[in-house]
């Protein structure tokens, strides 16, 4: 029976969705990036092969993974290689890795395997070109894939409870794409299938490196591990500060995430009634929150509480459900709107999970080429109208008070990453990087005469606010192209930029180490190699 | 870090690479940051050599300060060139530049705007005088993805790129990432 259906509700307000607070309680979709390739996977029909694994005794050596696409074909060529414990880090300033590995255009000839031999492990200190769109680099989580070598040559399969707690036998520390030292532009490749949605050849690396864990581990033990032991096997990340300013620097593309998120939630909270089949669905994605949340543990004492919370808040909220008597979308999610922020980010993915028939068309406009443009027969006094209407939060800030310009962002010179400084005691402010919009669009406000001035006049007498009356004034048609927030403001902590953009990514536990920096794991739960066509799942748990 | 090339004289660039260098040493060179972001949507428009070397030598001889394009004696392109297409996208009929600065670049950013904006501008020298007006939509240029630079040319505005660079401090790694040895 069809889910009824009526007028979809106004979409959630920039003024609620775009604040760090929600953006920092954000969970995966089924229309997070991962599980968008699940189904382009099965979609396109992909054909998976390894047509090379010349891996030594050691687990050292290189491997090829082909899969194709439409009519084009791309392979994963992963180098491992020995790595010395102490040489082993995760900081993005390191220089080795027990692992490369390259997404390359095509299947790789001798000579290209050689040429990237010489190049991959170096990471950013090599070279790629324009059949190479991908590049990436592990470490191995030393205990986790010594317990599961070890296992597997005892003859036994590895310890469920461990697996379950770390999750990942490799952890990724960056993932790199787009033109970055030589690799491909997107632009190249974003027509293709499969491959248009926003990093979908990242998510592809990495869903092909989680399946070259899983090989290694069998290589080495001697023994197959279990399917549902592999399943709950993702690839770990450690990612930091250079993931935050992206999500400044691609307005529209971040107004596109948001708006297709949030039209999909309004597509869900128009349906009037939920069937039966829909109903016993949502009991059971319940459950599988609920066995989520409890396997979820971090060591940060704050996010452990926050867990904690919400696994009471969840608990409470399903409680009295039934499949046979399950309440509207809208009726549940109101009563989400009565608890925390945690609750209702974690309802609506939950809402949305049993209609991928009624969303899943909407992750093609996750991705666009547009940029901002200045349009300049706006009046100035138009401008600072339209600045008071969509950017009152920029304008109450207090920019007078110290702390809302406590820290200052930069671009470090040793490694060209993005870093954070406190204003009033490290050098560099005066080459700050500009991920101030609030403080911008304030300066404009100020400076904007209130008469009807064309508003190219002005801006060729104050070039210093172009910027910002460009950003500003795509607010109207893209409400969710800012965050709502001062980035430089001493309490602005980017953790909650970094759990955003992994969430869009489909990444499950969230452990922040500090407010600079956190660990995931991505794509457990997905397909393996010879599981094409199954759907990733929502919230994985062992 | 420079990026090494098979070719000594000649490094092989993405588009996002050389955006992101012209994005950075815009900056340096003291362009407001719209401007700089203008500059660096253009090079993907630039085809040549010698246009992107005149944007060298324009941002190394620095941000000439706003500029009137309607009234300027000597139009500095980099200043000049934004406005003079907003004045033309706001309804100007023509905008004439005396004497500009760099004439290789209005090429590559008019061809910009078009795309960007769809602000169809077409330039036409008289003299010292440059002529802008709205001009009949063209079916948008065909540029390579990639750009071979010269190195000497890439140490060029790398070293602008370099002014908004800051050293990293001990107090700004702490708490950045994971611990120097990481063995979970």
């Amino acid at each position: 029976m069809m889910d009824g259906a009526a007028q979809f509700p106004a979409l959630r307000p920039a003024e609620s969705v775009m604040t760090l607070e929600r953006l920092g309680v954000m969970q995966p979709t089924r229309l997070s990036f991962l599980r968008v390739l699940a189904r382009d996977l099965a979609r396109l029909g992909a054909c998976f092969t390894r047509p090379e694994w010349a891996i030594d005794a050691a687990g050292h050596g290189h491997a090829v993974y082909t899969v194709t696409l439409g009519d084009h074909a791309y392979s994963l060529i992963a180098f491992s290689q020995d790595l010395a414990p102490e040489a082993r880090s995760d900081r993005v300033i390191a220089t080795a890795w027990d692992a490369a590995f390259v997404l390359f255009d095509g299947v790789p000839e001798a000579a290209d395997i050689a040429r990237l031999a010489a190049q991959v492990p170096h990471q950013e200190a090599g070279r790629l070109g324009p059949r190479e769109l991908v590049l990436s680099r592990a470490n191995k989580s030393v205990r986790l894939f010594a317990e599961v070598v070890g296992a597997l040559r005892a003859g036994r399969q590895p310890d469920r409870a461990t697996i379950a707690r770390c999750g990942y036998l490799m952890r990724t520390t960056a993932v790199y794409g787009n033109g970055k030292f030589g690799l491909s532009d997107r632009a190249a490749y974003a027509d293709r299938p499969g491959l248009s949605g926003p990093f979908a050849a990242e998510m592809l690396t990495v869903w092909l490196i989680r399946g070259f864990t899983h090989d290694l581990v069998e290589h080495l033990g001697g023994a197959p591990l279990h399917r549902d032991l592999k399943r709950a096997l993702g690839i770990g990340n450690a990612t930091g500060l250079g993931m935050a300013p992206f999500l400044v620097s691609h307005p529209l593309l971040l107004d596109a995430w948001f708006s297709v998120k949030e039209t999909a939630l309004a597509r869900v909270l128009a349906v009037e009634e939920v069937g039966a089949e829909t109903g016993e669905a949502l009991i059971a994605l319940a459950a599988q929150a609920q066995r989520y949340l409890a396997s979820w543990a971090v060591d940060d004492a704050d996010t452990m509480a926050d867990i904690e919370a919400l696994r009471r808040d969840w608990a409470a909220f399903t409680l009295d459900l039934t499949a046979a008597a399950m309440p509207s979308p809208a009726t549940l999610y109101a009563r989400a709107e009565a608890g925390s922020l945690a609750l209702q980010e974690l309802a609506l993915a939950w809402l949305m999970e049993p209609f991928g028939a009624l969303v899943d068309d909407l992750v093609e406009c996750q991705a666009t080429p547009f940029e901002p443009q200045l349009d300049p027969t706006m009046t100035c006094a138009d401008l600072r109208e339209l600045l008071e209407t969509h950017g009152a939060w920029a304008l109450a800030i207090d920019f007078d008070d110290a702390a809302e310009q406590g820290q200052f962002w930069y671009v470090s010179e040793e490694k060209l990453e993005p870093r954070l400084g406190a204003r009033a005691s490290e050098p560099g402010a005066d080459r700050e990087t500009p991920l101030d919009s609030a403080r911008q669009f304030q300066a404009l406000h100020v400076a904007l005469p209130g008469r009807a001035t064309p508003l190219w006049q002005f801006l060729a007498q104050h070039p210093e606010h172009r910027a910002a009356a460009r950003r500003a004034q795509a607010l109207p048609r893209h409400p969710y192209a800012e965050v709502r927030a001062n980035l430089i403001g001493s309490y602005a902590a980017p953790i909650h930029l970094l759990r955003a953009k992994l969430s869009f990514f489909g990444a499950t536990r969230f452990d922040p180490k500090s407010k600079l920096w956190t660990r995931v794991t991505l794509g457990q739960g997905l397909p393996l190699f010879d599981e094409i066509g199954r759907e990733g799942e929502w919230l994985p748990s062992l | 870090m420079a990026p090494q090339s098979v070719d000594a004289h000649a490094l092989d660039l993405s588009r996002s690479e050389l955006r992101a260098l012209l994005l950075r040493a815009a900056r340096g060179a003291g362009l407001p940051l719209g401007h700089a972001e203008d500059w660096s949507r253009a090079v993907s428009m630039f085809g040549d050599e010698a246009a992107l070397t005149a944007l060298a030598d324009a941002l190394e001889a620095g941000w000439p300060g706003p500029c009137d394009p309607t009234s300027a004696e000597s139009a500095k392109a980099l200043s000049a060139l934004p406005p003079a297409v907003d004045a033309l996208g706001a309804g100007a009929g023509r905008v004439v530049m005396r004497g500009v600065d760099y004439p290789a670049l209005l090429a590559p950013y008019l061809d910009m705007e078009r795309l960007g904006r769809g602000i169809h501008a077409v330039a036409t020298v008289d003299g010292p005088d440059t002529h802008l007006t709205l001009g009949a939509p063209q079916p948008a240029v065909s540029r390579p993805q990639r750009m071979l630079m010269p190195q000497q040319l890439y140490d060029r505005l790398n070293t602008l790129a370099h002014r908004t660079y800051v050293p990293a401090t001990a107090a700004s790694r702490a708490g950045a990432g994971a611990g120097a040895n990481d063995t979970d």
